[in-house]
């Protein structure tokens, strides 16, 4: 990869002058637009089974237990968990976009856990 | 990589992109960016851009120390990708060595300050049981003289290598040997997260 002319350090606005408060602002909306596209945006797979995918409700087999291990136990998945899914018929493009979806709720999990002890609210 | 479609599946212009890289590098492209180019809109385009942020903005931590932190978060997780290109870079980008050895046994590292040590043991706890963290974890990482600020940017290292191990794991990310995760390390301590727009569109 390399940059582009629109990345050059010192053209982004966002370099200079910042101030915490700014910066909250700035993590927080970027935070809520990649919550948006995952959850909400164009994808092949339904925004119900997405959002479920993301809080961690039940989905039907074998992609729960799948998607389980995706957010408490990554490190277990392995060739099979992945074949489990692509014999039973689910599409590629399914994985990717179900798989996004529960890291992603699992990661927030966390943060929102930290912004709240600390007080903060403002976590998107 | 698991999935096919993030190996063969871009659109024209990041499959173009991706096989220049290859032939340039004579190497498989990093496939978190591999996965980023692959419909960028549904993820590696607001992914990016948030990661660039928590990674290479303005922050009380330097972009060492955030490579640190990820490297640690990594570990947390048992990510095996993550935490070899960002013990990598940790260690470019702090000048001295950070090994998996360190990370585990942080406690008795002399050479990292109170402040770390307090911001990993807060982490430790938002990685391993976030249920749990409570006040008294914030109010520790205060105490030890960590601003508001730098709490909240390594809350977010953290909540990005809480998402992107998960995909390494699950995607199966690996290098196929020591020379391209050093590459790899090198390659993201250069040119710090950055994509060309036009890939992402």
């Amino acid at each position: 990869m390399v940059p582009s002319h629109e990345e050059v350090p010192g053209l982004a606005p966002e370099a200079h002058h910042d101030t915490g408060s700014d910066r909250r602002a700035r993590l927080a909306a970027r935070l809520g637009a990649l919550r948006s596209a995952v959850r909400e945006g164009k994808g092949t797979t339904d925004v119900a089974t997405r959002q479920a995918a993301f809080s961690g409700q039940p989905l039907q087999e074998p992609l729960d237990l799948y998607l389980r291990k995706v957010r408490s136990a990554s490190y277990q998945l392995t060739d099979a968990d992945v074949e489990r899914l692509r014999s039973a018929g689910v599409a590629e493009d399914t994985i990717f976009e179900l798989t996004i979806a529960a890291a992603l709720g699992a990661a927030e999990r966390g943060l929102r856990a930290g912004l709240l002890a600390l007080g903060e609210t403002d976590g998107g | 990589m698991r999935l096919e479609v993030l190996e063969h599946g871009h659109r024209r212009r990041a499959r173009i992109a991706l096989g220049l890289a290859r032939r340039l590098t004579g190497k498989k492209p990093d496939e978190v960016a591999m996965t980023s180019l692959y419909r960028p809109e549904f993820f590696g385009r607001p992914w990016l851009a948030l990661l660039r942020e928590v990674m290479r903005g303005p922050s009380p931590w330097s972009p060492g120390e955030r490579e640190l932190l990820a490297a640690f978060v990594s570990r947390l997780n048992h990510c095996p990708y993550c935490v070899g290109v960002h013990t990598g870079t940790a260690t470019l980008g702090l000048d001295t060595p950070v090994t998996v050895d360190m990370l585990d046994h942080w406690q008795q590292q002399g050479r990292l300050s109170p402040k770390l040590k307090a911001i990993f043991a807060l982490l430790e706890r938002v990685v391993a049981n976030p249920g749990a963290v409570a006040v008294d974890d914030v109010e520790a990482a205060r105490a030890a003289g960590a601003a508001d600020d730098a709490i909240v940017d390594a809350l977010y290292v953290a909540f990005m290598f809480n998402l992107v191990n998960r995909l390494a794991n699950a995607f199966g990310y690996s290098w196929e040997s020591e020379e391209e995760r050093l590459l790899l390390a090198r390659a993201l301590h250069r040119i710090g997260y950055r994509v060309p727009g036009f890939l992402l569109r």
